[in-house]
Formats: structure tokens, sequence, C-alpha cells
């Protein structure tokens, strides 16, 4: 796989492929690839076994739109169903996103 | 002359004519009468002797105007008509309303045929259809009532309703988009003075998700300290902390506890916190005006471990409760903030002097009751490093300030003496120069009595052991140019935030001169107020220094441009 993607697993073996710098806007998924000692910067992939795939979803769907509109003006408003809305702050506080 | 009611005479045979709905005008040129063919049409239906009735009425009104005229053919009229008003001289009210309606019609006729190309055309009652004013709207079929606003379309050939007449008027993208500029320049402008400008982090998205829904959910679950804060800052903000919401963020471990906005809790709920949570080393209530004298006397006895208390707006609390508590908690206490309250008499602050002996923060806002004896007092707080009163609200004057400086002020490390308006240069001269060696955060807000050359020479005279690194002269309104020399001769290097709101005799030379000394440090400048303040200046701050970040120019209507390198707030936005 080359350099400019990256691959998140979540808990229940579901697989994201992102590219890098989107998934670089997770300050957690970044030092995990920084660190060429680590295992993840090697594989180029990042195991989250506490993470659900609805929420690991949801967290690539949110840095996908980080990217996009980063630096606008004009930002539309990102759509969370209450249902998930605690584990998503669970979430993205470990991932620092 | 054709619209005036006043006929002029007439023959027999015009009246003759007219009965057959030809009417003739002044000129003699036989005109068109569409609704009084219509009408004498109705009138002919009627029964004859209606018709003998009216035609005698039109000749009898005729006469009537006509009596001013004096013509031969007067004479011939009146011969008529005498031999027909002797039948008909009697009227009932019905055919009088037919008479007014006639001859209303008739002048209404009149008028349209002048004027019928203008607008004023079909915009009574009269012109429109139907009978009850009821028609179909040509364009959405519904049965609607004409009145004299609704419009008449060409396309549709018909009158239509008030909604399709709205359609068909307004142009529907001006106002919209006109709308969603405003709404999007209000938006712009506000996200610039919150400083949200980037998009908003996960967290952030999630946690206004769940201050909206926060009465709906039971348990916050395993979401870290900061996020519960965040969460509680912002339901806060909403006024949604109340005796239900409340429990989410007690458990039985915290140690820290930052309540913003109680004024929705009961006095039970506040002693219920003490239940929950009696580990607490850090305790912050703003806004708790429904806490009773019980509370805080129950908080004495529970909290064992209370480090950090600040508690604001309790104005229900006396003062024994007060003393109460300094005695209980006293020793154990480190950092202490009361605003808010009138209650704090001589006797609570002499049992706060007595009991909080390792006091190192001390912040006294807006104590109602606060005057000199009390200040006096607090020169007792050995270990105190902030000393902090604010907004009192009887006199605090020199000579309390002087003597508590000159005790304790070495070890200050900050103090804040904002809107004690009594100050005067003595506190500067005598007491801060002197006295304050450690000094790095000053704040004289609102302090209106200092004067120029004083302050000046006070910062001129100051031997600082580091250099200020925030200062507050907002609205000290007689202090200018050689106060800001003074103080960056004093601090210019260490200085991380300076404000100079509401000094208006500082001038541009100051400005410039504050400019080039490049303070290496500075990171928020706040010259509000500053008529001199512009442009060429703020060029001159985003070249020379590099580690500003937020510059504030509410009121200086001459700073036009928006700047790049640093948040510029307070812009009269054009």
């Amino acid at each position: 796989m080359s350099t400019e993607f990256v691959k998140l697993v979540s808990c229940d073996g579901f697989e994201y492929i992102l590219k890098k710098e989107i998934a670089c806007v997770s300050g957690t998924i970044k030092t995990m690839l920084e660190d060429a000692k680590f295992a993840e910067a090697q594989n180029n992939e990042c195991h989250f076994p506490e993470i659900r795939s609805d929420l690991l979803e949801k967290v690539c769907d949110y840095m996908h739109y980080n990217f996009t509109y980063k630096n606008q003006t004009d930002v539309p408003d990102f759509d969370i169903p209450p249902e998930m809305v605690l584990e998503l702050l669970v979430a993205s506080a470990y991932l620092d996103v | 002359m054709s619209r005036s009611r006043v006929r002029g005479p007439s023959s027999a045979l015009r009246e003759f004519l007219r009965s057959h709905g030809i009417t003739v005008d002044g000129n003699g040129r036989p005109g068109l009468s569409r609704s009084r063919t219509t009408s004498t049409a109705s009138n002919v239906e009627s029964t004859a002797e209606d018709n003998d009735e009216e035609r005698s009425e039109g000749v009898d009104s005729e006469n009537g105007t006509s009596s001013l005229q004096q013509d031969n053919s007067l004479a011939e009229n009146d011969e008529s008509s005498n031999a027909l008003s002797t039948r008909t001289r009697k009227l009932t009210k019905r055919q009088l309303k037919n008479k007014k309606r006639q001859e209303a019609m008739a002048f209404e006729e009149q008028e349209n045929d002048d004027e019928a190309v203008q607008g004023r055309t079909g915009h009574s009652y009269r012109n429109r259809p139907t009978p009850g004013n009821l028609d179909f709207c040509p364009k959405c079929n519904c049965r609607f009532t004409v009145t004299p606003y609704s419009k008449y379309s060409e396309e549709y050939k018909g009158w239509l309703c008030f909604p399709c007449t709205r359609d068909l008027n307004t142009p529907d993208s001006k106002p919209i988009a006109r709308k969603r500029r405003a709404l999007n320049r209000k938006k712009k402008a506000a996200a610039v003075m919150d400083e949200e400008l980037n998009v908003p982090r996960l967290q952030e998205l999630c946690i206004r998700v769940v201050a909206k829904y926060i009465n709906d959910i039971e348990a916050l679950g395993d979401i870290g300290q900061v996020n519960m804060d965040k969460i509680c800052q912002i339901i806060s903000k909403n006024r949604s902390l109340t005796d239900t919401t409340l429990p989410l963020f007690l458990t039985a471990q915290q140690v820290e506890l930052k309540l913003y906005d109680c004024s929705k809790l009961s006095n039970t709920s506040l002693l219920n916190i003490a239940q929950y949570c009696p580990h607490l080393t850090r305790l912050h209530l703003v806004y708790c005006g429904q806490m009773r004298e019980d509370t805080l006397r129950f908080y004495a006895d529970h909290f064992t471990e209370l480090q950090d208390v600040y508690i604001g707006g309790a104005f229900l609390v006396d003062a024994q409760s007060w003393s109460y508590f300094f005695e209980k908690r006293g020793a154990q206490l480190k950092r202490l903030y009361i605003s808010d309250t009138a209650r704090l008499t001589v006797n609570a602050v002499n049992s706060l002097v007595d009991h909080c002996q390792n006091l190192q923060v001390l912040s006294l806002e807006r104590i109602f009751s606060m005057n000199n004896e009390h200040v006096r007092l607090l020169a007792g707080l050995k270990h105190l490093t902030s000393l902090s009163i604010t907004n009192p609200g009887s006199s605090v004057e020199d000579s309390s300030v002087l003597d508590v400086l000159n005790q304790i002020g070495s070890g200050l490390t900050t103090l804040c003496l904002a809107n004690c308006s009594l100050l005067t240069d003595k506190v500067l001269l005598e007491g801060i120069g002197p006295c304050c060696g450690r000094l790095k955060h000053l704040d004289l807000t609102g302090l209106e009595l200092l004067t120029e050359d004083s302050t000046a020479n006070m910062f001129a005279g100051w031997t600082i052991q580091t250099g200020l690194e925030t200062l507050h002269l907002c609205r000290c309104i007689y202090l200018g140019d050689k106060t800001v020399h003074a103080v960056l001769a004093n601090s210019g290097n260490t200085l991380r935030v300076l404000d100079l709101n509401g000094l208006s005799y500082v001038t541009r030379a100051a400005l410039k001169y504050l400019s080039g000394f490049k303070c290496p440090k500075l990171e928020t400048l706040d010259v509000s107020w500053i008529r001199d303040m512009n442009d060429e200046i703020i060029c001159d701050f985003e070249s020379t220094t590099p580690s500003l970040k937020k510059v504030l120019v509410w009121g200086d209507n001459h700073v036009l441009v928006n700047s790049q390198k640093f948040l510029l707030i307070g812009r009269e936005v054009q």
C-alpha cells in the first residue's frame, strides 16, 4: 500500500482506508504515524480495539469535513445523531479530534 | 365640468333616450354606457310603475339642480315636470336608494370614461366581478373574496387571490439573497468576536449536541473531566443547569467542580453537592443566589479537603455563617474568591484574616459593604501573593490601601484595584512604587483620579524584579503619552498584555513609539477609544511586533482595514 493512504481498523473488524493527511486531522493518529519506531507507522495501519465501527466511520466523516472546510467561512453544519453523541464524544476525546 | 354632479337642463328627448340607455354628453355626442344598459335593462324588467317613477324622479332631480338656471327650456321642463310630479312625488326608500345608485353609477362611469387608461381603473367595488365579490383565482383555482387590493393579472385574465398576488409581485431572489448575505455577515462578525474562525473540533460539536439534549441524558459516562467541564460551561450558558441536570456532573470521586450558573439550583441542590462530592478540593459556584446560611455551614462541616473556593452571588448568606465557614475551613484554604454580597461585615473579614492565614489568593469583588476598615484588616494576611479588590460599593480610600501595601505589598505578584474610584496618585507613588517590587500583574482599571505626571513618575522610578506581564490602565482617562513612554521603559520587554482602553489623550506619536519599541512578548493590545489610532499604525504593529495575536480597536474609527497577521476586533465594519 502506498504511503499516501492509511488503514483504520475498528473493534469489529471494519477497515477504513483514508488519505494520510486527512487521517492526521486526529492528533492521536498523527502521533501514531509520525514516529517511525511504532508498528503503526511501519504498516500504515492503526487498530482501535475500543472503538466501534459506526463511531469510527463518523470520525472519518468528520475528518473529511474538517479537511474540506478548513479556513473557510461559509461552512455547513456537521450532523451528529443524538443516539451516538456521548460515545462519539468519548471516541473523539481519545482520538484528539 | 363633466365631473360635477350638477346637471344642466335636459329636454324630454334626452330623458327618453336615457331611459333606453343612450346617454348624450354635454357636447351632444352619444356615449356608451354598458353598466347603464344593464341597470336600465334591469329597470325595464321591473314594474312599469317603477319605471315611470324613475323617469319622473330623474326629471325631478334634474329639475332640482336646474332650478338655478334661467333658461327658456326651463319653463317647458317645469310644465312637463309639474304634470308628472303630482303623480310621483312620493318615493319609497328603495327607490331613493336605486336613484342614488344610478347617479353614482353615472358619475363613476363618466369618471371611468375619462380615466380609463389610468391606474385607478377597477379599484372600486363597482367594477368588481360577480355579486358578493367572490371569485376563483385563475392561477391556483381557489375561492376568494375580491377586494380593492387584489391585482388583475393580464397573463391569467382574471383577479388573483392574495397569495398569488404576493408571488407575482415580490421578486423572489432579491430579499432571500439579501437576508442570507446579512445573516452571513452577522455570523462572520460573531465568529470573529468569539474567535472561532476555524472548523470546530469534533469534541466541541459533540458537546454542543449533548448540551442541546441535556434533559434527556441520564448519565454522562466516562468522558473525562475536561469534557465534563466543557459541557457544564455550555449548559450553564444555555441556562439548562437545573436540579435535574445537576446530578450528571456530580460523581463521588470528583475533586473539582465548577458550576458556571447556579441561578436555577435550589438551596437543597446546593446542599446535595456536598453530600455527593465530599472530596472536593476546588469548588467554584457562580451566581448561587439561592444559597442560604445552612448550606454554607454544611459546606464548612463536610468539605474537609477544600482549598480553592469561589462563591459568587450568595447574597442571602449572613455574616455569621461566613465567620463560621472561615473558622472551620480557614486553615486549609489557599484561594478564596467572594463576590456580589453585601453581608461581609467587618467581623466576617476579621474572622477571615484570623483563620485563613495560609491564604495565597484573595479576591473580593463587588462587596458592597466594603470600606476602609475591611481593607485595613487585610494587611494581616501575610502569605498573600494575589490581592484583588474590585468594585467596592462604599469608600475605599488611599490610606487603607497604603496600609495594606506597606505591610504585604512586597509579596504580591498580582494586584488588582479595579474601579476603586476614590484612589489617587498617592497609592502609586507611596504604595505600589516603593513596596511592590515583585508585581507581575497590575490592574488599575477605572481609577480616574490618576494623573499623567505622577503615573509616569511612578513607572519611571519603579524598581521591579522582572517587569510587568499584564497591565490594565483601562479608562484611567487622564493618562497619556508620558505614561506610555514610562511604562515601556519600565516593562516593555516583559509585557504580554497591555490595556490602554479609553486613554484618548494618547497621541499618534506615542502609538508610533509603542510600535517602534518592538515589545518582544506583547500578545494582546487594547487600544480602543484612542482617537489617533489608524491603519498606518496597525501596519507598523504588523511589521514590528510579530508576537502580537490580538488587537482591540473598539471605537477607533480611523481603523478600517483588517489585518492578516493578527486578530483585529472592534473595527467599524462597513
